[in-house]
């Protein structure tokens, strides 16, 4: 396992406007019980490291954590917060 | 015993090896919508197998969730046979603590074992099943490896249940403690919940859970179990500052991954794959929208080029059945039923199954390589601006083929009201048995442009598609569709079987309509238009004919002109006796509702047959206007058509529109019953429909009279 580098709070940003090719962290959820309880179990939850791999800034955003690559929609992406862990 | 386990895990091709079944395996999210039953002999003892959809958690968001999960309570299978992706284990076992939780006793299948370890993840799997204390077997389902140790490890639990002791998720001392009250307080009354373990119960509680909670609400207790769940949740929020559900879900991976950093053993680190490469293009933002045109337009061209030779097989095929069927009959009653009747109504309809077939094929092939959820992902961008999500899509698109499996395929969609949307939607999108009725119209009425009007009539209902979602969005379904989640499954080659197993549960549908209901409509229809029949004619036909032969016969008249003269005669006898029969005097009947569309009684009739299936209009108006069997090529038909004083193309393309809108088939219709289960949905579906083809065909029609189009 890697150690968490050391970040400042202004890497801290959404998922809708994180760019791709950037591994992230996910930090925590604006959203309700049924959108958490959703994407955790489809392998995206708390403290979990992603990478975007696509995000244009429309339309859903394309991460893969793991080995599992998900396709996440604009609206849910603004919901989930995310910080930047490193550049790739 | 029953499999359970993460879309794409390969539960349906493991329950295919137990059970020696031929289930489609695909590489899209939901393949098994429903649950599957197989069976199984070993050791003179017969086992029951069901195969339940694939899901990622059990909680009650999506169909497929809560009929695995209510599988799992109400029947309590002896044994859980839990398919874990081992190459992707950590998210596969997410689904396993929750199984775990209900109570049953599970075996867990490490599938895709050999994947794993080309990725660098080995398992201890005799040490996992210690940490988890259930027994684990490391399993290839598409090499068939670990099968017999995969079933005897399931029989040893079935039959040593009291032996069985998991280990479950431990939510942290102040969550366990809210937990256990709440759970003494779900024991003191179980009347309507009996089935489910109480601490279950209670986390689901927590959870707010919709379908756990409507259970309980029917419970005498339901006020004082809903106002402690409130307050452990209020509770929990403030003491844990985050949501009971996200508490719930961390615990969970932090459970898993602390039994996986002991047994599972991580040492590829890059986690590139040739799937990331290919969706760098494919779901680009500027190139994945073209690449998904393309791929579409090519689906349709071949479905349509490909089709034409085996097509025109089928077409000389049926013609010459007709021909022995009516050398060998006496000319009657029963020459007329098996011919015009049976072969020229089942006929008729089977002549699409290559283009069927073909479209099939492309649409299998778009799922099993994993391109379809790209689809989804591309389409999304654009249907989000119409009030839906990409998943909405791929519904609309398979109703291009037939809007059966269209709304079959609407099962994706998580939320009920996004999906019935979508199925309202979808029967707008002209299938591929209405196409029939617009070549013939159009052959007969713009021969020169009749590509363009077909194309015309195509975009309107896309338009329509979209102006009833935005429609419904505005009134029966407020609100924003469900935010959209989807997995990108890996890219994979296709297997032949696998193809040919899709394309051939679907085409069989649509040879058993042909075969059931269109034959059975054939019959109907043929007996509404014979009966009663007419004994006397406006003009004594038979001495006509007798007449005319007589005149050739001494050298009047050429061969071509008898021809003609016999086949008028022939037709204006069939259309006199149409007139007189049931159907005849039905379609009389309603003409005045349709009068103001410019339709008159025959088409009144053709459309009413439309309802058995669409295609079934064309057969049915060459009946009308007797000119005895066609099909949308038929010359004759297409002349009298054209020539008919009564008719102009303005009413032609109002006849277009009505046809393409108005109610989908009985097929569909069954369909959306059985997938709504809401008679006031279907009634909705047909209302709306129907009323939306009379308004916009008179709109064409009023509209373009008043511009002088007549």
């Amino acid at each position: 396992m890697r150690k968490r580098s050391v970040q400042s709070t202004s890497g801290e940003t959404t998922l809708s406007k994180a760019q791709p090719g950037i591994t992230f962290e996910m930090i925590g959820l604006d959203g309700g019980e049924r959108m958490s309880e959703r994407i955790s179990s489809m392998g995206l939850n708390n403290h979990a490291r992603f990478q975007v791999i696509a995000n244009s800034g429309h339309g859903p955003v394309g991460i893969r954590v793991g080995w599992t690559t998900l396709g996440i929609g604009r609206g849910m992406a603004a919901k989930i917060r995310v910080r930047k862990i490193e550049a790739d | 015993m029953a499999i359970a386990g993460n879309p794409n895990s390969g539960k349906t091709t493991i329950f295919n090896n137990l059970t020696g079944a031929n289930q489609h395996v695909g590489n899209y999210p939901g393949v098994t919508v429903e649950k599957k039953e197989g069976w199984l002999d070993l050791d003179g003892r017969r086992l029951k197998l069901v195969d339940l959809p694939g899901t990622y958690s059990l909680s009650a968001h999506s169909i497929e969730e809560v009929v695995a999960r209510n599988y799992i309570i109400e029947q309590k299978p002896d044994v859980v046979i839990d398919v874990v992706d081992a190459s992707n284990i950590e998210r596969n076992l997410y689904l396993t603590t929750q199984l775990l939780e209900l109570d049953v006793p599970v075996v867990l299948a490490l599938n895709m074992s050999d994947q794993a370890e080309k990725r660098g993840i080995i398992t201890d799997h005799k040490l996992l099943s210690q940490l988890l204390g259930v027994a684990s077997v490391p399993t290839v389902g598409n090499k068939k490896k670990g099968m017999q140790e995969l079933l005897k490890a399931a029989i040893a639990v079935a039959d040593n249940q009291d032996v069985y002791q998991p280990f479950t998720v431990n939510y942290g001392k102040e969550f366990e403690q809210e937990l256990e009250t709440l759970t003494q307080l779900v024991e003191q009354d179980n009347s309507v919940i009996g089935n489910c373990p109480p601490r279950w119960v209670a986390l689901k509680l927590l959870e707010d859970d919709p379908e756990v909670i409507k259970k309980v609400g029917q419970q005498k207790t339901a006020a004082a179990i809903f106002a402690a769940a409130d307050e452990s949740r209020e509770r929990l929020e403030a003491l844990l500052g985050e949501a009971p559900s996200a508490v719930i879900s961390d615990r969970r991976y932090g459970f898993i991954s602390g039994a996986c950093s002991e047994a599972v053993q991580f040492s590829g680190e890059k986690r590139h794959s040739v799937s990331d490469t290919i969706d760098l293009m494919l779901i680009h933002p500027s190139l994945g929208l073209p690449i998904f045109a393309f791929l579409m337009w090519m689906m349709f061209t071949l479905t349509f080029t490909l089709g034409k030779m085996p097509m025109e097989w089928i077409e000389w095929g049926v013609g010459v059945l007709a021909g022995f069927a009516r050398s060998v009959l006496p000319e009657g009653l029963l020459s007329s039923l098996i011919v015009d009747g049976i072969i020229a109504g089942v006929g008729g309809v089977i002549v699409f199954l290559p283009n069927i077939v073909l479209l099939f094929l492309a649409i299998a092939i778009l799922e099993d390589t994993g391109y379809m959820a790209r689809a989804a992902f591309v389409m999304d961008r654009i249907m989000h601006r119409i009030g839906l999500h990409g998943k909405s899509f791929i519904p609309m698109l398979i109703g291009f083929g037939c809007t059966v499996p269209a709304y079959m395929g609407a099962r994706i969609i998580e939320d009920r009201s996004d999906r019935l949307v979508t199925m309202h939607a979808t029967g707008f999108m002209s299938c591929g048995a209405r196409l029939p009725v617009y070549i013939l119209v159009c052959g007969a009425f713009w021969p020169e442009n009749a590509g363009n009007v077909v194309f015309s009539i195509y975009a309107l209902g896309v338009l329509v598609a979209v102006g009833t979602i935005k429609l419904l969005r505005g009134t029966r379904f407020r609100g924003m569709s469900e935010p959209f989640i989807m997995e990108l499954p890996p890219y994979r080659v296709p297997t032949v079987r696998s193809l040919v197993i899709h394309m051939w549960e679907r085409s069989w549908m649509y040879i058993r309509k042909a075969g059931t209901i269109i034959l059975a409509f054939s019959i109907i229809m043929w007996v509404l238009m014979t009966f009663p029949r007419l004994d006397s004619y406006s003009q004594d036909y038979h001495v006509l004919i007798d007449d005319a032969t007589a005149s050739y016969e001494v050298g009047n008249m050429s061969d071509t002109e008898l021809d003609s003269l016999v086949t008028g005669y022939e037709s204006a006898m069939a259309a006199e006796s149409i007139r007189n029969s049931l159907m005849g005097r039905f379609g009389m009947l309603i003409e005045p509702a349709i009068e103001p569309l410019g339709f008159d009684w025959r088409m009144g009739v053709a459309l009413i047959s439309g309802f058995a299936a669409k295609e079934v209009v064309v057969s049915t108006m060459g009946t009308v206007y007797g000119v005895g069997e066609v099909d949308e090529e038929s010359g004759s038909l297409r002349g009298r058509l054209a020539g008919d004083p009564l008719y102009s193309p303005l009413i032609a393309y109002a006849f277009l529109v009505f046809v393409l809108l108005y109610i989908p088939c009985m097929a569909a219709m069954a369909v959306f019953l059985r997938e709504t289960g809401s008679f006031k949905e279907l009634a909705f579906q047909i209302g709306y429909t129907t009323g939306l083809a009379w308004v916009m065909a008179f709109v064409v029609y009023q509209g373009g009279r008043l511009l002088g189009l007549d």
